[in-house]
């Protein structure tokens, strides 16, 4: 019900209670996660003011057509999308809306500087609400995660309570798009370049049909120009022929003569690629990142899918200081809350390729979302694992999205220092590294840094 | 959507019988239909009003309630709509015991819309029939604009951007006025003007001096104690005394009336519909037609948003002490205990309406039994006496009290009509304690919700906080008169949410046609730094409250600090 969270105490526990691998900005991830998390237990918060974030009836396109008339008309588009993978292929695609109306905030400060000398007694809890039942002041009555986890977290926005929010956000609904489509559109748009091949074609399950074998005396279209040349030679053997004086009403037409175009079954040969998604999903990824990360992976597995004419193969991995390989629909969803360990991602990459040979048959990409921080005690094992991945990938394109607190300072970031230190930058023909903010992340910027991983010199 | 089929309405039928019986009052004509999950979920983007106007947005709410319900299959067991006559929904999956337990449930819901004095302004409605005469203007304007229809939703769009402002009590206060002028000390517009106006400006002039005033006004109390409220106020302008002295009066009164006399908007739609030289123009006087439907439909709905724990709880109290006697319970009191436990349970954490309406109204019933709704009980302070103290007031009384309370309350008044002391007592009696939650000490990432309070003031102030309760926001008038809007939220306690200002804003230039301005008050950050700055260098932030105004022109927002 009322809420705050008194950073101060968390600060506090930062210092005691440090797990292995917790880097500063992912005990700073935590807090954000522990805030919203109590807001949505306790019923306040974000989703209530927004209880009309809805989706939508009409198509697609109809939808599109409104706002379009709405800014002819002066005013801003009002229905929101957000684009969700939740299989190979498939894209969902969800519109929302949100009505204003004025209404009540939630921040009501406590520390307010003409009162602050008044108020000695600290609060020291993290928020405040109402139960009933048997126990004793003091009782502990339940314990809950600071974050949510599993099927909640940063990528398929809010928490699915039934009867709550419930599947106001969901995957499984919306608009089903084929990400093929919506990767040719966002081509257009963007202007995406082409890639550049490293493997072998493999025939697929496709064929082509076109009229190029030839059958003597019956077929579907007659080929007018190899008819009169049979012509000519069975006249030349008959003797009808005089070079002097050709007369062709005088040639014979035998019936095997006449050759026809009949058509041919034709296997397609195609490139194929596997990519591999890598995501940061410890504490100091937690929400905005995050949310701007699986925006760049969705475009740019949509620019693979053009590019390779549907046959790729998208792979997920997800890594705290442990990596796993996860569904589509995890790799959105999930959030860990951990710490950070950059080495197991590559690892996990580096054993599935080399397991499954992946780099004999298929042209391999690897992009990486990251905020740069990194619990590492020496770069060259991160290192010697990340050169294994560029001997195999066509490109490997890691967006950094870098904190204020490192911008502000000027600060390289972990991930930033070891990768300059091993020239990794120099390998520009299959690396290419984007460093953006992490707050405030605009769709220009994600488009940018979209570019700047695809680019080809 | 079917009607009863004749078998449910029979049982219908003695449902009504009995809860009469019990004191319930409602109409004998009331019109039930079963329908299905999907005509459920269709209509509720319509508030279950399948006559309400239509607009995009509520498209689009119909697909999400179906998405919904895919993902999480939910049954809703009714509704009510408060119309007349009352219309009632019901699942056509429920069993018959079931409906019957239900019937009750919605007969105390009919008993409540109509006997709530927060819904007096409904009870001569018949609101689906005036929605669907709302339906089809709105519905007539669309065709009547053609290509430009879009509009309309526009002009729905910003006016319910202020459809929470709606001037519900000012409606109210303007029923209770007209019902009880004596409460009111209200006289006539007659009787207002000459003491008001027409002696008032004669004295200015030295025409009359002050004791003549006097005079008058005890010449009009005297014909009203000799000829009755009414025929007196007659007799007291018809008579030779006043004619002689003012002939001219009934004249200036007529004069007066025709050019003055203009009621005061009660809120801001009205205000806009009046003053707005955009909504006046001829081409768009159709705007002011759309204006005033989204203002009827929230006005409809603000008494139901502002009675939900009440309303739910007499509904829960009802269909309980109705249906356990009833004999069509036979062999399904296990399946009702189990249905009854998943309404009105009171959660471990937060807060069931159904639950804490029907607990409250029960301990208020309670205490009236005891007397202990007295004087003399408010001033005993042993908790032992408290808690045997009866002074047999009886069953009666009991009963009284209780359907007083449905008369009288909404959920603020239930929620703060006891005492501290009785507050506390209520809270003991049903283990409702504050619950605090913590960092735990020893797990790490993990919360503790634990039992922080037990103080029966210190839950109230948490719910209080909680109940519907939409800004202050009102015009000022002066600075409105060049044409434009000026909005003042009168601070308390709260700030608005100002990501959604902006927008709303931009709607009422639109509707007003003119600068548009909104004073408010907010917190603002002294040597602002970002929160993570705070974090690094263990510092907290501290606020400054100051008043700000935000200002609306040509779609432009601009925020000043006052």
């Amino acid at each position: 019900m009322c809420l705050e969270v008194d950073f101060a105490e968390l600060f506090e526990r930062r210092r005691t209670v440090v797990k292995e691998f917790m880097t500063e900005l992912d005990i700073l991830g935590e807090n954000s996660a522990a805030k919203e998390r109590l807001e949505k237990l306790f019923g306040a918060g974000r989703d209530k003011r927004l209880s009309a974030k809805i989706s939508a009836l009409e198509s697609f396109d109809d939808l599109l057509n409104r706002d379009k008339k709405r800014e002819d008309d002066g005013f801003k588009p009002k229905i929101k999308f957000r684009r969700i993978l939740v299989g190979p292929n498939k894209i969902i695609v969800v519109p929302y809306v949100e009505e204003e109306q004025f209404v009540h905030g939630e921040f009501e400060p406590t520390n307010i500087a003409q009162l602050s000398q008044l108020s000695d007694e600290k609060e020291k809890d993290i928020g405040e609400t109402i139960g009933h039942g048997d126990g004793e002041i003091g009782d502990i009555i339940r314990e809950e995660p600071l974050r949510d986890s599993g099927g909640d977290g940063d990528g398929d926005g809010d928490g699915q309570d039934p009867g709550k929010n419930a599947g106001q956000e969901s995957g499984d609904h919306g608009f089903e798009e084929e990400a093929y489509e919506a990767g040719k559109k966002r081509m257009e748009q963007l202007q995406l370049p082409n890639t550049k091949e490293k493997r072998k074609k493999i025939p697929t399950d496709e064929y082509v049909y076109d009229l190029i074998d030839r059958h003597k005396g019956s077929g579907q279209l007659l080929d007018k120009k190899e008819t009169l040349k049979r012509i000519v030679r069975t006249n030349i053997f008959l003797g009808r022929i005089n070079e002097d004086n050709l007369d062709p009403s005088k040639m014979i037409v035998g019936p095997q003569d006449k050759v026809f175009r009949v058509l041919s079954r034709e296997r397609v040969w195609k490139s194929q690629a596997v990519v591999f998604f890598l995501r940061d999903y410890s504490g100091s990824m937690y929400g905005e990142p995050t949310r701007a990360l699986i925006s760049q992976h969705l475009d740019i597995y949509g620019w693979l899918l053009v590019q390779y004419e549907r046959m790729v193969v998208p792979r997920f991995v997800v890594h705290d200081t442990e990596a796993k390989e996860v569904s589509a629909r995890q790799y959105f969803k999930l959030s860990s809350g951990g710490g950070t360990s950059i080495i197991s991602g590559y690892k996990k990459i580096n054993e599935i390729v080399e397991g499954e040979s992946l780099d004999k048959d298929y042209n391999v990409y690897v992009f990486q979302g990251t905020d740069g921080d990194d619990w590492v005690k020496g770069s060259g094992q991160t290192l010697a694992e990340l050169k294994k991945i560029l001997g195999y990938v066509n490109r490997m394109g890691v967006t950094v999205f870098k904190h204020p607190y490192h911008i502000a300072n000027g600060r390289k970031t972990t991930f930033e220092e070891y990768i300059e230190e091993g020239g990794i930058l120099q390998e520009r023909d299959v690396f290419r590294m984007h460093v953006m903010s992490s707050e405030e992340v605009t769709e220009e910027m994600n488009i940018e840094a979209i570019k700047a991983l695809v680019d080809q010199d | 959507m079917k009607l009863l089929d004749p078998a449910a309405k029979k049982d219908m039928e003695e449902c009504k019988k009995r809860a009469r019986a019990a004191g319930l009052v409602f109409p004998d004509d009331t019109l039930e239909y079963f329908v299905t999950n999907r005509d459920m979920l269709e209509l509720s983007p319509k508030v279950m009003i399948p006559t309400l106007y239509d607009h995009w947005i509520q498209d689009l709410e119909v697909v999400r309630s179906k998405w919904i319900y895919e993902a999480f299959p939910h049954n809703p067991y009714e509704t009510v709509i408060n119309t007349r006559p009352p219309i009632s929904f019901y699942n056509a999956d429920n069993a018959d015991w079931l409906n019957v337990m239900i019937f009750y449930h919605v007969l105390a819901h009919i008993d409540f819309f109509q006997n709530n004095i927060f819904f007096r302004k409904t009870w001569d409605d018949d609101f689906c029939g005036q929605a669907l005469a709302d339906k089809r203007l709105i519905n007539h304007i669309r065709k009547e604009l053609g290509a430009e229809k879009r509009w309309v939703d526009y002009v729905i769009e910003f006016s319910s951007a202020i459809g929470n402002l709606v001037g519900y009590y000012p409606e109210l206060e303007e029923a209770s006025r007209q019902d009880a002028p004596e409460v009111f000390g209200r006289v006539s517009e007659k009787t207002d003007f000459y003491f008001g106006h027409f002696l008032k400006q004669r004295y200015e002039a030295k025409v009359i001096d002050l004791k003549f005033f006097f005079d008058e006004v005890e010449r009009r109390n005297l014909f009203l104690r000799n000829h009755g409220r009414e025929r007196g106020e007659v007799a007291f302008f018809e008579d030779d005394y006043l004619k002689s002295r003012f002939p001219e009066f009934n004249d200036v009164f007529r004069k007066w009336k025709e050019k003055n006399h203009k009621p005061k908007p009660k809120d801001l739609f009205e205000h806009l519909a009046e003053n707005s030289e955009f909504l006046n123009k001829e081409k768009n006087r159709w705007m002011k037609d759309v204006l005033q439907v989204v203002r009827r439909t929230n006005l409809y709905f603000q008494a139901q948003i502002r009675t939900k724990n009440c309303n739910e709880g007499w509904a829960s109290l009802w269909h309980e002490r109705l249906f356990i006697p009833d004999e069509r319970i036979k062999t399904r009191e296990t399946d009702y205990a189990k249905v009854n436990a998943g309404v009105v349970v009171d959660p471990r954490i937060g807060l069931n309406p159904y639950a804490f309406g029907k607990h409250m109204l029960e301990f208020i019933e309670d205490m009236a039994r005891r007397g202990k709704l007295s004087r003399g009980y408010q001033l005993i302070k042993d908790a032992e006496i408290r808690k045997h103290y009866n002074c047999g007031s009886g069953e009666g009384f009991a009963k009284k009290v209780l359907f007083e309370a449905r008369k009288y309350f909404d959920d603020r008044l239930l929620l703060n009509f006891l005492s501290d002391d009785d507050f506390q007592d209520f809270t003991d009696k049903h283990k409702f304690f504050v619950v605090g939650a913590r960092l735990s000490p020893t797990k790490w990432g993990m919360a503790e919700l634990y039992i922080k309070s037990k103080s029966g003031i210190e839950y109230r102030r948490l719910l209080n906080k909680h109940l519907y309760h939409p800004p202050h926001i009102v015009i000022d008038e002066k600075r409105s008169a060049d044409g434009g809007l000026y909005l003042v939220h009168e601070y308390e306690g709260r700030t608005l949410f100002t990501k959604h200002i902006p927008e709303v804003l931009i709607g009422l230039e639109f509707l007003s046609g003119g600068c548009v301005a909104l004073e408010t008050t907010e917190y603002e950050e002294v040597n602002m730094k970002p929160q993570w700055k705070h974090f690094w260098e263990g510092t907290e932030p501290e606020f400054k409250k100051e008043r700000v105004r935000y200002t609306c022109k040509d779609k432009e927002v601009e925020r000043t600090v006052l």
